[in-house]
C-alpha cells in the first residue's frame, strides 16, 4: 500500500503541493489529473524519492521512501513524463545498468532484463541504441527500466504523452496487462485514457486535492441532473417538446438539430435520481412516434474536471 | 561500493562513445611530447621530468574543464537523474562514480607519458625520487581540479557554463598565491595556503609533505561534499 501523509512541497516561496494525502491501496490503479502546473509531476517525484517533500511523507508498504535505507525504493518502478534515457547506450546494455543500479541479484540480472525485454515487446531493437529508436520505443524503453526489478508499485507519468495513436492502444494495453499484479498511479492528461484504466481517481487543482473517489461517485457528486436524448419520427403536428413536458419529473426540454432528415432531436433533463426512459417511451407509442435513439447522458470524467478545476 | 562501480563504468564508457576522451588525450599527449622535446633539447640540467610536471598541471588546467563539463548537468538535460535518484543509491553513490570515472581518464592521460621518464632511464640516469613523486604530485593536483569541475558541473546546467566556470575557479586557485606579495603577512600566507600550485612544488622537488597530501586530499573532499550537497539540495 502506498501513503501519501500531509504532503507539502515549496519551491522557493511557491507552495506546489499543499497538505495532499490520499492512499493507494495493493492491486489498485489510481489515476492522478489535473491541469498543467497542478502538481501531479511534483507528487509522483516525491513519492518516487526523487524529490524530498518540505512536509509529510510517504510510505510504501510502511517503509518511508526517503528513510535513505531503500526498502521502498526497492519496490518502485517510476516512468517520468519524459523517459530517462542515456541515448548513447545499446538497449540491452541500459537495461543491464538500471537492473545493476536498482540492486538486482547479479544472477537475477539477465533473467530480469530479458522479462522486461519480452514485456515491452522490445527484442526486435534490443541491440539497437536507443538514440536511434522511434519516440515510441523510448517509452517501451522507459516502460522496461522502470518493470527491471519487478517492482510491485508503478508510478506512470503521462505514459502516452506524444504517442501516435496506435502506440498509444499498445502502451495502454501494456499498462492493463501489467495492472493484474501491481498497484499503479498514473498520471494522464487525457480523460477517456484514466476512466479506461483507473479504478479510482485524484483530481489535484493549484496543488490541493479537490477530489478523490471512483468515477461513477465523481459523475454524481458534481451533477445533480441527468440529461435524456431522444430522436424520433412524429408525422403529425403535435409539438413534441409540450407533451413532453406533461411528463412527471421532466424538468426541461431543448430541441436539437437532428442528424437526418424528417427526424426531431430532443435533450431531457431530469432530476439524477429519476429514470423517466419508460414514460417516454410509452408517450411515444401513445402518439405513434418512431423512437430512433433513447440515450441517458451521463456525466463524463471531464464534467468533473471541468468543473472541479475551473 | 558495486554501485559506484556501476556508475563508474557507465560513465567511463559513455566518454569513449564522444570525441571528448579521445581529443583530450590526443590533445594532453602531443602538447606533453612537444614540451618533453623541447625541454630535452634546452635544458641545461637533469630537471627534465621537474619541467614537464609543471607543464602537464598548467595542460590539464586547460583541459579539466572539457572533461568535466558534462558529468552531472548533462544527467538533468537528457532527465536520466531521475533514474539515478530514484534508484536505491544516495547521492554519494552518483558523485563518486562520475569523480572516478574522470579520475580514470586523467590517469589514462598520466598513463600515456610515462615512456618518457623510462626513456629518460634507459639513457641516463635520473633521480627516480621526484618523478615518483611528481607523478603523484600531479595526479593530486589534476585530482584537485577534477573534483572542481565536478562541483562545477552540478552547479550549471550548460556545459559550457560548467566549463567556463570551472576554468575560471581553477585559473584563480593557481594564481592566488601571486596576490600575497602585495597582502599583509596574514592574509598573504592564507592566499599562499589555499593556492593549488603552491603545495604542488613539494612534490616535483621530490620531497613528500605530509601537508601538502593533506591539503590535496581535503580540497578534494571539500569539493565532492559541495557537489553531494548541491545535488541534494536541488531535491
Amino acid at each position: 500500500m502506498i501513503k501519501i501523509d500531509n504532503l507539502i512541497k515549496y519551491y522557493g516561496q511557491n507552495k506546489a503541493i499543499d497538505n495532499i494525502s490520499f492512499e493507494v491501496k495493493t492491486g489498485e490503479i489510481l489515476g492522478l489529473l489535473g491541469p498543467n502546473g497542478a502538481g501531479k509531476t511534483t507528487i509522483m517525484n516525491i513519492i518516487t524519492g526523487y524529490l524530498y517533500p518540505t512536509d509529510g511523507k510517504v510510505e510504501i508498504d510502511g517503509n518511508n521512501v526517503h528513510d535513505g535505507f531503500f526498502p521502498a525504493k526497492n519496490k518502485i518502478g517510476y516512468l517520468p513524463e519524459q523517459p530517462p534515457l542515456y541515448p548513447e547506450m545499446l538497449v540491452k546494455d541500459f537495461l543491464t545498468f538500471v537492473a545493476r543500479i536498482k540492486g538486482v541479484a547479479p544472477s537475477e540480472i539477465k533473467n530480469n532484463v530479458a522479462k522486461a525485454i519480452k514485456t515491452t515487446s522490445l527484442d526486435q531493437v534490443k541491440h539497437r541504441l536507443i538514440s536511434n529508436l522511434s519516440k515510441g520505443y523510448k517509452q517501451r524503453v522507459g516502460l522496461a527500466q522502470a518493470l527491471i526489478n519487478d517492482p510491485s508499485f508503478l508510478i506512470l507519468d503521462e505514459p502516452t504523452v506524444g504517442l501516435d495513436p496506435q502506440q498509444i492502444i499498445d502502451i495502454r494495453s501494456l499498462i492493463t496487462k501489467l495492472a493484474k499484479d501491481r498497484t499503479i498511479i498514473l498520471s494522464s492528461h487525457i480523460l477517456s485514457e484514466v476512466s479506461t484504466l483507473c479504478e479510482r481517481v485524484v483530481i489535484i487543482d493549484k496543488g490541493r486535492i479537490v477530489a478523490t473517489d471512483s468515477q461513477d461517485k465523481l459523475t454524481r457528486k458534481v451533477s445533480d441532473v441527468k440529461q435524456i436524448f431522444i430522436e424520433i419520427e412524429a408525422n403529425d403536428d403535435k409539438k413534441p417538446i409540450d407533451i413532453f413536458l406533461d411528463i412527471e419529473n421532466i424538468n426541461k426540454v431543448d430541441k436539437q438539430a437532428s442528424k437526418t432528415k424528417g427526424k426531431e432531436a430532443y435533450l431531457i433533463e431530469t432530476p439524477v435520481n429519476e429514470d423517466i426512459r419508460p414514460l417516454l417511451y410509452e408517450c411515444c407509442v401513445k402518439n405513434n412516434w418512431i423512437i430512433y435513439e433513447l440515450t441517458t447522458l451521463d456525466a463524463s470524467l471531464e464534467d468533473v474536471y471541468l468543473k472541479l478545476t475551473s | 561500493m558495486s554501485k559506484i562501480i556501476t556508475i563508474f563504468k557507465r560513465e567511463l564508457a559513455s566518454y569513449f562513445v564522444s570525441p571528448v576522451a579521445y581529443l583530450a588525450m590526443t590533445v594532453f599527449s602531443l602538447i606533453i611530447g612537444y614540451f618533453y622535446v623541447v625541454i630535452l633539447f634546452h635544458a641545461k640540467d637533469s630537471n627534465i621530468m621537474q619541467y614537464l610536471f609543471n607543464n602537464m598541471a598548467v595542460v590539464f588546467l586547460l583541459l579539466c574543464p572539457i572533461i568535466t563539463m558534462n558529468l552531472i548537468n548533462q544527467d538533468r538535460q537528457q532527465g536520466t537523474d531521475i533514474l539515478l535518484l530514484t534508484a536505491p543509491l544516495t547521492s554519494w553513490h552518483i558523485v563518486l562514480g562520475k569523480f572516478f570515472a574522470a579520475i580514470a581518464i586523467y590517469f589514462i592521460m598520466l598513463l600515456l607519458t610515462v615512456f618518457y621518464p623510462v626513456f629518460l632511464v634507459i639513457w641516463g640516469s635520473p633521480d627516480l625520487g621526484p618523478i615518483l613523486t611528481g607523478y603523484l604530485g600531479v595526479f593530486l593536483l589534476g585530482s584537485a581540479f577534477i573534483s572542481v569541475g565536478l562541483f562545477s558541473s552540478s552547479v550549471t546546467k550548460t556545459p559550457v557554463g560548467s566549463a567556463v566556470i570551472s576554468f575560471g575557479v581553477l585559473l584563480l586557485l593557481w594564481i592566488i598565491s601571486w596576490a600575497s606579495g602585495f597582502l599583509t603577512s596574514g592574509m598573504g600566507e592564507v592566499f599562499k595556503n589555499i593556492s593549488v600550485l603552491d603545495h604542488f612544488d613539494s612534490f616535483i622537488k621530490g620531497v613528500l609533505v605530509f601537508q601538502d597530501i593533506a591539503f590535496y586530499v581535503l580540497f578534494i573532499f571539500l569539493w565532492l561534499f559541495m557537489t553531494f550537497r548541491s545535488i541534494e539540495i536541488t531535491r
